[in-house]
């Protein structure tokens, strides 16, 4: 497991980490800075430590190779028909880390009744379609849902899968990376590649003072979500060339599906 | 009926607590309190109870102090109390908190778990469904309604959606995650304070968990921090003081230099 510790040599207690450290985890006791319980392992302190007492000692989670995970993947949200704004936009942001990648961009499109937005998505730029219908996602239940994007990144095993955080995304996601047990940055306000090709998420904490940088290095795919309005709506291309749309047939057992929605009101 | 609350100590100041100087988060002499939204999930809790007789057991994963936390909720009215805490759990990201949270959970058996929509120092609102699925139990988010059926058997849940609500039926046990819109929570009373620092805590360490160690701690957490920083603050604007007619004159050419418009 990862461990924080303290080199009493190096530490003179400066008390410098006791400022840095975001969550408030560190004292100095007799001139030497004592780490507490809560610490998280951020690694402000190992970085900015004058005197480099502080060292974090990582493990891999695993050594399995992750170059077969492949492609950019964004989750169309879709409702009674109509895209969400938030999937579009989320587009844009997918071809400029396709672009430093050169890996291709795939979307998922689930729904019922919905092959009409085939065509609305054929002038994003987009490599494939992940078409999938069936009654039984007509409206968002969190076990439909979450069975058809799980069966789906299994098989094709994209590197980053982006999902708009809006209250579907929200409980979408979580529960979709639990089942994968891959890593979930929730709410990025930024998203990029790092040299080493790492997505890199940028997203607020502690109410938005301060901004945290996040890596999952070693779980496949890659998951974020994006709140609305962070990035620009891409703007389709008349001329690009249309994607390869692959149907897939939802086995979706309807004993699977716990929740059973009444009723709904709302703008549609 | 037995309920479970899911509670997390955080900061009272979420907001502006920046050295001016030094950029970074000033957290001396801020107080810990129950993260907000997770009164709404005690006090559902403790309403349910109340209404359907049961017990109300509340869980927090935390450093040590955070039993001061889960002293309030027991103030509140909770039964009971779990402190799950252990060095070994430092550097859990939510994932690895919701695996640690479910082990003592599942032993608990309870028919309903209640968590907050979010936390308001991380606000990432993904404990609650990742805990739901290693539960492998049903999860309803953003609930605003809460009605059970009179078999005690199922839930009846108004949940927000990006649009409007939906009325959504469902078996017990289920894991939902409430709103703020909720209920009003209660002031701990006099007696029920008194009352909470008598009672114990049950404190329960990574050995008494059968956990798998890979999936605990900073270990068992796919996601890494390996930067903070104080975002930058934004362009103050520019104000124009002058008459109407030559303020306006002003700012559209303001806005024909920016091509704003």
């Amino acid at each position: 497991m990862a461990e924080i510790t303290v080199d009493i040599n190096k530490c003179n207690g400066c008390g410098k980490c006791v400022n840095l450290c975001p969550f408030n985890q560190i004292i100095i006791v007799d001139r030497l800075a004592i780490i507490e319980v809560g610490c998280t392992m951020c690694g402000v302190c190992q970085e900015l430590c004058p005197t480099g007492a502080i060292t974090i000692k990582r493990e891999r989670l695993s050594n399995e190779d992750y170059s077969n995970y492949r492609g950019i993947w964004v989750f169309i949200e879709q409702l009674q028909g109509k895209i969400k704004p938030v999937s579009l936009e989320l587009l844009g942001k997918a071809k400029e880390l396709a672009n430093k990648l050169n890996q291709e961009i795939a979307v998922v499109l689930a729904g019922d009744k919905i092959s009409h937005l085939v065509k609305d998505l054929s002038s994003y730029e987009i490599h494939k379609i992940y078409l999938v219908e069936s009654q039984a996602l007509k409206r968002y239940t969190t076990d439909a849902y979450t069975q058809v994007l799980v069966s789906l990144v299994s098989q094709y095993k994209p590197n980053i899968l982006l999902i708009g955080a809006t209250n579907t995304g929200r409980d979408l996601a979580p529960r979709v990376a639990a089942r994968l047990r891959v890593g979930l940055t929730a709410d990025c306000t930024d998203l990029d590649i790092t040299d080493e090709g790492y997505l890199l998420q940028t997203r607020p904490a502690f109410g938005g003072n301060i901004m945290a940088q996040i890596l999952c290095k070693y779980t496949r795919p890659q998951m974020a979500t994006v709140r609305s309005n962070v990035f620009k709506k891409f703007i389709p291309c008349s001329n690009s060339q249309p994607p390869e749309i692959i149907k897939i047939e939802a086995k979706l057992n309807p004993l699977s599906i716990r929740t059973k929605i009444t009723s709904h009101k709302g703008n549609y | 009926m037995k309920i479970v609350a899911c509670i997390k100590q955080v900061p009272e100041i979420s907001e502006v607590m920046i050295d001016p100087k030094t950029h970074t988060l000033k957290r001396e002499g801020v107080p810990s309190i129950v993260n907000p939204f997770d009164e709404n999930a005690v006090e559902e809790g403790l309403r349910i109870k109340e209404k359907y007789s049961g017990e109300l057991i509340v869980v927090t994963m935390g450093p040590p102090q955070a039993e001061e936390a889960l002293r309030r909720c027991l103030a509140m009215g909770a039964d009971e109390a779990i402190l799950i805490s252990d060095k070994v759990f430092a550097g859990s990201d939510t994932l690895a908190t919701a695996y640690t949270l479910s082990l003592v959970i599942k032993q608990l058996k309870p028919d309903l778990i209640i968590c907050g929509k979010q936390a308001i120092d991380g606000d990432t609102a993904q404990v609650g469904p990742e805990l739901a699925e290693q539960l492998a139990i049903s999860q309803i988010t953003y609930v605003k309604k809460v009605e059970i059926s009179e078999d005690k058997k199922k839930i009846i849940l108004h949940r927000e959606t990006d649009d409007g609500y939906e009325i959504i039926q469902c078996k017990l046990p289920v894991l939902i995650t409430v709103l703020k819109i909720l209920n009003e929570p209660r002031y701990p009373s006099i007696r029920g304070i008194l009352m909470a620092k008598k009672k114990e805590i049950k404190i329960v360490k990574a050995a008494d968990l059968k956990a798998d160690p890979a999936k605990l701690g900073a270990d068992g957490s796919p996601t890494q921090v390996v930067n903070i920083f104080t975002p930058q603050q934004h362009q103050k604007g520019k104000i124009v003081k002058l008459e109407p007619k030559d303020a306006t004159k002003e700012i559209i050419n303001f806005l024909q230099d920016e091509k704003i418009f």
